[in-house]
């Protein structure tokens, strides 16, 4: 069985590592997967305590996001946007198992979580893992004792699923909450793409490259994660933006990145832009990264910041404007 | 003599958004300052249609990049994928002779950058027959003319008169028969001392390596280096091994070779000037004197039967250079199976005197042209 790391992501004052940590520590029994926290919080009180939480038990690391345009110190936009992308592409970069997981912060796993993990470790399939959103939830020792199901917060794959095995999914059904995947196919496809960063989208749009280089991607009803719907709104949320441009406009910036058409009806916005990039382009590579993740190390990380875009990947406008 | 070499990468694979396939193959003129890259940038290891020919500035002393744009791409014909160009300032305008990929065919056509668009300028038909898959020719300027170096052996010349290119010269030197791969451009040529400089390149087990060579002001090939680069050392990439020197600038004392590696980056191998200069002329084209025989065949019992007059015919002379010319080059494993000393196999030029023809069919060896037709 190849080594498997866990790469938890948060921007978040209370992500609730105790529940992660507290639900991780029921799963894996006698296994020692790496953790990779990626916290847009990071300090090192922070640091501490979750060497508290961990106890020892498993060898984690806890970093900060990669430097992003988007998010964080380095920014070169007015404030801060979701920037997903960059941050689950420095979990790529410093996990050092050949399986990774990605897991949503404020979450817990549920029983059989891990055992699905280890499978698709085990068959080199990616993993798309099933979520619940939940209010009050109750949680003790990594157990969810209580909660009420967020109307809205329904899986939409969840019919397409099965209790007793694993059914193929479309990439466009990958979703954040869990999944896992080869590293080396993560690499393959040079991680995910950080156009995504203000729009968000990151994870599926991952899942349609990572169908188009070949993989067997399995939606699991039992990889399942419970997620708090009412800590989701604390604090401030990194934005989201949907920018739109005049038809003429949106057809000239399409056609910068070799696209000359339309592949897909709707607004003449930026999250439409992201998909007629997509299927014109058909790549399995993305097109909003500013470097290349299989050679790049830890190191290089703090450089990255010298190649930042200075103009907005959807209308052109210099960032500093964003 | 052992020249010193530095490399230096100028920008890698990923650097750029949209570049995860490479950017690579540059070319490059200097402008005042800075010097101008058109590099071919891929979005995609894997093959797609889509490549954009990416400009790069540098500044010329240190190299640094300071700016870039994507050229939007006018006048092809869909679906054809522009790539490798190779620039040149001519008659006020910055030209870049590269390929045109279109099913079924690759050839080099010629191309003018205006502000932040590549055009189509010129189909680029020269007046001899073309394969399917062309690639390597390059251009220089002599006496205001634009001229093209299609091939080295035989070292092919045209001009550009007019709507027309002419063959200016056609001449074999017997430089390809060091190497057992083809032998081919690399460069388009710059002014260089008393001549103009390019680069070669062949494949050795697999690898790409490079060498240089003078061309004279007559347009004599007058002195060529051995290998100076070897694509061997080149072991990431798309494509270890490949090392492919696509530009030269000189500047300030120092000779660019700008390269791609391994069909991913871009690197630059830096040599003084001078010591290139002097390394070039202490390796002068040695002088080919051969017996031009032809082959007339059409099996391999003719093979046979001429191979065994060819060492006959070797061994009464003392094993003199022999340049046997075939219509078809598929044979050339075969003849050289016989290993006839100093006897090299060369495709039939579409002018040249034969001292000899052998004939397969009764292995005999006529004086002349065997009283066929060339």
């Amino acid at each position: 069985m190849s080594a498997i790391s866990i790469v938890y992501l948060t921007y978040r004052a209370n992500p609730r590592f105790d529940w992660f940590v507290a639900s991780l520590g029921r799963e894996i029994g006698d296994d020692t997967p790496e953790l990779i926290f990626v916290d847009g919080l990071h300090s090192k009180e922070r640091g501490a305590a979750l060497a508290a939480l961990i106890g020892g038990r498993l060898p984690f690391r806890h970093v900060p996001p990669k430097p992003s345009p988007y998010n964080g110190p380095h920014r070169l936009t007015r404030c801060d946007y979701f920037a997903a992308a960059s941050a689950r592409n420095t979990g790529i970069v410093h996990a050092r198992g050949d399986y990774l997981v990605f897991v949503d912060d404020l979450s817990v796993l549920m029983p059989g979580w891990w055992a699905q993990v280890l499978e698709g470790a085990r068959h080199g399939d990616v993993m798309a893992g099933a979520y619940r959103k939940c209010w009050e939830m109750t949680v003790e020792d990594g157990r969810v004792l209580g909660c009420r199901l967020e109307a809205s917060g329904i899986d939409s794959r969840w019919r397409q699923g099965d209790d007793h095995g694993n059914v193929s999914i479309g990439g466009g059904q990958l979703f954040g909450a869990s999944f896992a995947a080869p590293k080396s196919l993560l690499l393959e496809v040079n991680g995910c793409d950080e156009l995504c960063d203000t729009v968000g989208g990151e994870d599926w749009q991952l899942g349609v490259r990572l169908e188009w280089a070949g993989a067997r991607i399995l939606y699991s009803r039992r990889m399942l994660t419970a997620e708090s719907e009412e800590l989701h709104r604390q604090g401030t949320q990194a934005l989201r933006i949907d920018c739109t441009a005049e038809p003429s406009a949106y057809m000239d910036r399409l056609a910068e990145y070799g696209v000359d058409r339309r592949h897909i009806d709707g607004p003449w916005n930026s999250s439409h832009m992201l998909l007629d990039i997509l299927y014109g382009t058909r790549s399995t590579q993305p097109m909003g990264n500013y470097y290349h993740l299989p050679d790049t190390t830890e190191n290089d990380l703090p450089g990255l910041a010298e190649r930042f875009p200075r103009d907005y990947w959807f209308d052109g406008r210099p960032l500093s404007t964003l | 003599m052992t020249l010193a070499i530095t490399h230096r990468r100028i920008i890698s694979r990923g650097d750029l958004p949209g570049s995860s396939g490479g950017i690579y193959n540059p070319g490059a003129v200097l402008s005042g300052s800075t010097i101008q890259l058109l590099c071919r940038r891929e979005i995609d290891y894997r093959f797609t249609p889509l490549v954009f020919p990416e400009s790069l500035v540098l500044d010329a002393d240190t190299l640094q990049l300071t700016g870039r744009r994507t050229l939007k791409k006018v006048g092809y014909p869909e679906g054809g994928r522009i790539e490798d160009f190779r620039c040149i300032k001519f008659d006020g305008m910055l030209l870049a002779v590269h390929s045109l990929v279109e099913p079924g065919r690759i050839k080099p056509v010629i191309s003018r950058i205006d502000g932040d668009r590549i055009v189509l300028h010129d189909d680029f038909i020269l007046p001899t027959p073309s394969a399917h898959v062309e690639k390597n020719w390059v251009l220089f300027e002599h006496q205001g003319e634009l001229h093209c170096l299609y091939k080295l052996d035989p070292l092919t010349l045209f001009v550009r008169r007019g709507e027309r290119w002419q063959l200016v010269k056609e001449e074999e030197n017997g430089w390809a028969d060091d190497y057992p791969g083809m032998l081919s451009n690399s460069t388009n040529l710059i002014p260089f001392r008393d001549g103009y400089l390019g680069f070669w390149h062949t494949i050795l087990e697999g690898s790409y390596v490079q060498g240089a060579f003078l061309l004279d002001h007559d347009l004599s090939l007058r002195h060529r280096t051995g290998i100076l680069l070897d694509g061997s050392t080149v072991r990431e990439g798309y494509k270890p091994g490949v090392l492919y020197v696509s530009s030269l600038v000189e500047h300030a004392g120092r000779v660019l070779a700008f390269y791609g590696e391994g069909d991913a980056h871009t690197g630059v191998a830096i040599f003084d000037a001078e010591e290139l200069a002097r390394e070039l002329s202490a390796t002068s084209m040695p002088a080919a004197t051969p017996i031009r025989i032809r082959y007339q065949g059409e099996n391999m019992g003719d093979v046979f039967r001429a191979l065994t007059a060819m060492h006959r015919f070797s061994s009464e002379r003392g094993h003199p250079l022999i340049w046997l010319y075939v219509s078809n080059l598929r044979l050339r494993p075969a003849i050289e199976s016989f290993k006839v000393p100093n006897l090299a196999v060369r495709a039939l030029p579409r002018d040249v005197r034969h001292d000899f023809t052998v004939m397969g069919r009764s292995g005999t060896i006529m004086a002349g042209d065997g009283g066929l037709r060339a």
